[in-house]
């Protein structure tokens, strides 16, 4: 069991210990393993091909209104590494850009999810045995009882289904999951000798909460975050596929899978190229997940 | 006992004797045909049903009081259910002879009381094309006057009222009585809702054996129908739902299809037309392509503004590219469609003249943007969005596309707010007369549908359509309709992009296809012959 | 044991209602007019006010959700506005389907994973053990639409060997539904051959990347158990190594199976939906799509509370089932 972090930082200097300036454990066991240097490789080329896909993209135009019926529906070649689509836009470029409408999702997504999912689980985990702990528990059950895609699906059909309708659906069913597991770590820690000496010490509950409860739910909560992002992706390119995405001409890898099955078996190249870049990315991040889990080596729940 | 056996055996003989009398199926073998469609068939009561694959079944099991004249190349209304018929007092009432001799699946005779009933379901129901008939006829104004007649008694005339009838589907009176439940229709309980979900209570050539809501309508012939039967006609239909587009062309090709559906993308039929052994039947739709503008909304209540809009858009393109080859729209109403303008022409792409009326009206470009909405999956709605949205960044426009589920279109259409400033519809003519893409579009009163998107009001063809509807003489009304069209097309409430082909793909040995324009009546089975050597 | 059943059993009555609620919520609010979309757009005002009574939506929404928990317990789904019909006879026509789909998807990924985690624990980092990664780790990742759509151009298209899309040519006589239990039933073989034909491909979409899930974890969690002291103590008594594992540790391993199983059945449900789209599989996620997109809110409602009631119960039965194995746990 690691030592609760606020006890070593209020502690003075001597006995804290100057630290020596090494790259911190987690660090070096990440990039020790093959399987997670390639989940790192991956997610940084993700990274990138979301901050500047231009960079990588040889026609970036072909990301925005741009139709060229003269090349529509080309095979892959060294001219157009994916194929064409059938208005004649570049595959490969449309898929860099699509790692964009991704992550930018995964970040609304986990963002929501955790600014709601962990203070109400931090909540709901001190105070608990009264009716508002319980009632909110109560509350995440519900949500947790409804398959994610379909609780997603009919609050989309609530709103437009576009990119914002899927990021406002999948936060919806997601944030429950983070208070479940805030509240089981928060219910763990409760009891703890550091937390009991803070309240003898007269520390009002907002204090600790925040100052030692929260550093040491941290963790989990970062690795449970990492490992979502896979999934996050997949429900996302789920729900684009559906019929819920980034609209035109946006590139969405979901989507564009969707599009290029009504010229299957012929045009295959339509459909399998975005759905190899999901795949890629889901696997990217799961590696990294895991690597991260046991690198930071938390128990898992 | 052995009276009882002998009265048996005397009543079989009897049965047996007497169905094979009557008996006068489709002489020959048993022949076989599948159609696939993209979508499910939603309901087979002829009183609610409005979509394609709905309509393909109801034509098939049941017999309307009139039929578009297909066999003659026309989408006039003929004699069918109704032999003839007078139109007197001022062409307020229509005395129809209803023909003898046709029979129901169950054996019954069509009578004057079955039509009579029939039309006032429809009203009561309320649902379906029960809208034709609206400020016009109530259940009261229809009676049987005798056995085989029957008067209609309007309000007021109205120059469309026989093409209507070709909706009214004719159902057997005793047999839905006999199964009704209880409901809110008075005496007519439930006016056998219920059972003519599952049911079927007609006279058509084909009656239902089997039906698998989400995938399969099975038929099969009903020896008795009145137009009798002759060799190489189909006594079986297998009507399957199947919503992939690569599916259905593979069904195809493999034989396991005779024929699918016309909506299908131009580059399928692409295909098709090169693979032997596969007619791809290709005429002119009596469909419009257009996509509609807001009137009544700034800035695009400014005609110069739609006029540059209009400009823009390269047709060409649009119909070589997109739908691999059309007729360009000239106007509302579908070329192909008697009581169509010569005066209406097609609008061009001129980019210099969409800058103009742009300067001319103290725009600048970068100041517009818009939002084009088009059908979740609508393949040529997207491909015409992107090359719209392509042409209007290359005058400084933007232009957002929008895919929206139909439900939600229709819903946007209803109200003013809502209302979409850029849409891009499909309108198929609704019955065979011009007036559906007339009055149907641009008169105020059939404002809050997606067919009036643009929400056009122009006093002057308000008036012309009014009166177009009251007019008795049918050159003089024609005459009215085309003026309509003249005036419509000089305001650019819509652009008018193209009357698709109607394309459709069968197996060669498919014959007596013929498309008249209608929705739903070139699938008949009954038309059809197979010959397979 | 009873009293556990009954607690269990207790709790998911506030869930059920909170679901109820919810879904209730979300239909309602769903802006849209859907009986003007089933009436056709040239309905008049008082067409659609007329159905919109017969519908009652007319009534405030509190009223409205009274009024449909009372035609729950009747057994009345309400109408949908698409097939003018009770839903739950809809429900009726489409859930055999979807159940078959995803039992059969449940049976391989489970028949299939857990033996394949076990002999991967059995004999850590060889080349076993190395397959079983090489088919976990990217076997997860894969989406299963796009599964779906390479197996269909490669097997189906390409290669001819199983049927492109749909459920049966030839479906036996209904009995269940469930069109393998209904051939065998019969005495069908034609039709029997070609149900698995047709379910071969969906079925294998739907459970390759649970399999992978499955293999994953009971590798994990047999490890664990094979590393427990009373392990060592069962091999210094002599129990042969095989017997060891598939005896002791698997009886013990079993709780976190269990949990994989009930998670993973309530994952293969939601999952369905994709499938059934790439293979035109008539189940009720093609229902509950189309419902979405006509705003068939009674159809939306009755769909996913049946999906969402299937969640409940296979974790209740998980619950259950793990009360029987853990003594500890029944009374806690």
């Amino acid at each position: 069991m690691s030592t609760p972090a606020s006890v070593t930082t209020e502690l003075p200097g001597v006995l804290a210990g100057d630290r020596p300036r090494r790259p911190a454990r987690w660090v070096r066991r990440l990039l020790r393993n093959p399987l997670s240097m390639a989940g790192t490789t991956i997610v940084a080329l993700l990274v990138g091909c979301a901050l500047a896909p231009g960079l990588l993209a040889p026609f970036p135009e072909d990301a925005g209104p741009s139709v060229h019926f003269d090349r529509a529906a080309q095979p892959p070649g060294p001219a157009h590494w994916f194929g064409t689509d059938e208005v004649g836009r570049d595959i490969f470029s449309r898929t860099v850009f699509g790692a964009r409408v991704s992550l930018a999702l995964v970040v609304a997504v986990l963002g929501i999810a955790v600014g709601v999912g962990v203070p109400s689980g931090l909540v709901a985990g001190y105070w608990h045995g009264r009716w508002p702990s319980t009632a909110l528990m109560r509350v995440t059950d519900v949500f947790l009882a409804v398959p994610p895609l379909a609780l997603a699906l009919a609050v989309t059909a609530a709103f437009r289904p576009d990119l914002g309708s899927a990021m406002l659906a999948i936060s919806f069913t997601w944030w429950p999951w983070f208070t479940r597991l805030v509240y089981g770590e928060v219910l763990a820690r409760r009891e703890e000798p550091y937390v009991e000496a803070a309240r003898a010490l007269g520390q009002r509950d907002r204090v600790i909460l925040f100052r030692e409860i929260l550093p040491n739910v941290i963790s989990p909560v970062v690795v449970k975050a990492t490992l979502d992002v896979s999934f996050v992706i997949l429900l996302g390119s789920s729900l684009a596929f559906l019929g819920v995405g980034a609209q035109e001409p946006t590139p969405d890898w979901g989507a564009m899978v969707a599009r290029g099955r009504t010229f299957l078996p012929g045009h295959w190249w339509m459909s399998t190229m975005p759905g190899l870049a999901i795949f890629v990315a889901v696997m990217g991040f799961n590696l990294l997940g895991d690597a991260l889990r046991d690198a930071l080596d938390v128990w898992e729940r | 006992m052995n009276t009882r056996l002998a009265r048996v055996l005397v009543a079989s003989l009897v049965l047996l004797w007497t169905g094979l009398a009557s008996a006068q199926g489709p002489p020959g073998k048993d022949i076989h045909f599948t159609y696939i469609e993209g979508q499910v068939v939603t309901t087979i009561d002829p009183a609610k049903h409005t979509d394609e694959s709905s309509h393909h079944a109801i034509i098939n099991m049941y017999d309307p009081l009139l039929y578009p004249k297909v066999a003659e190349g026309s989408m006039e209304p003929g004699p069918h259910v109704a032999e003839s018929w007078r139109v007197t007092d001022g062409a307020k009432t229509y005395t129809f002879q209803i023909r003898k001799g046709i029979r129901f699946h169950d054996g019954k005779e069509l009578t004057a009381d079955d039509v009579v009933f029939s039309f006032r379901r429809m009203v009561a129901l309320k649902k379906g094309f029960s809208w034709l008939w609206n400020d016009v006829l109530t259940a009261e104004q229809v009676r049987a006057v005798g056995p085989q007649t029957v008067v209609f008694t309007l309000n007021q005339p109205y120059a469309p009222f026989l093409s209507t009838l070709t909706q009214l589907f004719i159902v057997n009176r005793d047999q839905v009585l006999a199964n009704k439940k209880p409901g809110t229709y008075g005496d007519a309980g439930d006016y056998g809702e219920a059972y003519l979900g599952d049911n079927v209570a007609g006279s058509g050539p084909y009656t239902k054996e089997s039906w698998d809501r989400q995938t399969t309508l099975a038929m099969k012939a009903f020896p008795g129908y009145w137009r009798g039967w002759k060799p190489n006609q189909i006594t079986r239909v297998t009507y399957r739902t199947v919503q992939e587009e690569a599916t259905m062309r593979t069904l195809l090709l493999g034989g396991q299809a005779d024929m699918i559906d016309q909506w299908r993308t131009p580059a399928t039929f692409e295909q098709l037309k090169k693979t032997p052994g596969i007619v791809v039947d290709e005429t002119p739709s009596a469909q419009l392509y257009h996509i509609e503008l807001n009137t009544q909304r700034a800035p695009l209540s400014d005609i110069r503004v739609r006029k540059a809009l209009a400009f823009a858009f390269d047709y060409k393109t649009a119909i070589d590219q997109i739908f691999k080859g059309a007729v360009p729209a000239k106007g509302p109403l579908p070329n192909r469609v008697y009581g169509h303008s010569e005066k209406v022409q097609a609008y061009a792409q001129n980019v210099e003249q969409a800058k103009k009326e742009l300067a001319d009206a103290g725009i600048k470009p970068a100041q517009l943007t818009f939002d084009y909405w088009f059908p979740t999956g609508n393949e040529i709605g997207r491909q015409i969005g992107l090359l719209f949205q392509a042409n209007l960044a290359a005058i400084g426009i933007k232009l957002n596309l929008k895919e929206t589920p139909w439900a939600q279109m229709v819903q946007a259409s209803a109200n003013a707010e809502t209302n979409p400033d850029v849409a891009s519809i499909f309108d198929t003519l609704k019955y065979p007369h011009p007036d559906s893409h007339t009055y149907g579009m641009y008169h105020p009163s059939a404002w809050g549908s997606y067919r009036t998107i643009s929400r056009y009001k122009n006093d002057e063809v308000t008036k012309v359509l009014e009166q177009a509807r009251a007019t008795v003489d049918r050159d003089a009304q024609l005459g009215l309709y085309k003026r309509s069209q003249e005036l419509v097309v000089q305001d650019y409430p819509s652009i008018y992009v193209a009357n698709p082909l109607h394309r459709i793909a069968f197996r060669d040995y498919v014959k007596g296809y013929r498309y008249v324009g209608l929705l739903g009546y070139d699938v008949a089975f009954y038309d059809f012959t197979i010959d397979k050597k | 044991m009873r009293e556990f059943l009954l607690r269990r059993l207790l709790q998911v009555v506030p869930t059920v209602l909170g679901l109820l609620v919810l879904i209730f919520v979300v239909s309602r609010v769903m802006p849209g007019d859907p009986v003007r979309l089933a009436l056709g757009p040239e309905a008049t005002r008082q067409q659609i006010a007329a159905y919109e009574e017969k519908l009652g939506l007319d009534r405030p929404l509190p009223s409205q959700f009274g009024h449909y928990v009372a035609g729950l317990l009747r057994g009345d789904l309400g109408e949908s506005i698409r097939t003018y019909r009770d839903v739950r006879l809809d429900i009726r026509d489409f859930l055999p389907a979807t159940v078959e789909l995803v039992t059969v998807a449940l049976v391989i990924a489970v028949c299939l994973g857990v033996p394949f985690g076990i002999v991967a624990a059995m004999y850590p980092n060889t080349w076993i053990d190395n397959l079983s990664r090489l088919v976990a780790v990217p076997g997860v990742a894969l989406p299963r639409f796009w599964v779906g759509i390479l197996l269909q151009v490669g097997l189906a298209y390409q290669l001819g060997l199983f049927p492109i899309v749909g459920r049966a040519v030839r479906a036996p006589q209904t009995i269940t539904g469930l069109y393998l239990l209904d051939a065998t039933l019969t005495g069908d073989g034609g039709a029997l051959l070609d149900a698995v034909r047709h379910l071969a491909l969906p079925a294998l979409t739907l459970a390759l990347p649970t399999l992978a899930q499955v293999a994953r974890l009971t590798r994990a969690a047999m490890i664990d158990v094979l590393k427990r002291p009373f392990m060592l103590v069962h091999a210094a008594y002599g129990v042969p190594p095989r017997r060891l594992v598939w005896r002791y540790g698997l009886r013990n391993g079993l709780t976190s199976v269990l949990t994989l199983v009930g998670m993973t059945y309530g994952a293969l449900i939601e999952n369905a939906f994709l499938v059934e789209v790439v293979f035109s599989w008539p189940g009720l996620s093609a229902y509950g799509a189309a419902a979405v997109l006509a705003k068939d809110f009674n159809a939306v409602v009755g769909v996913t509370l049946v999906v969402g009631l299937s969640f409940v119960l296979a974790n209740v039965l998980v619950d259950l089932l793990y009360g029987y194995v853990d003594p500890r746990i029944r009374h806690n």
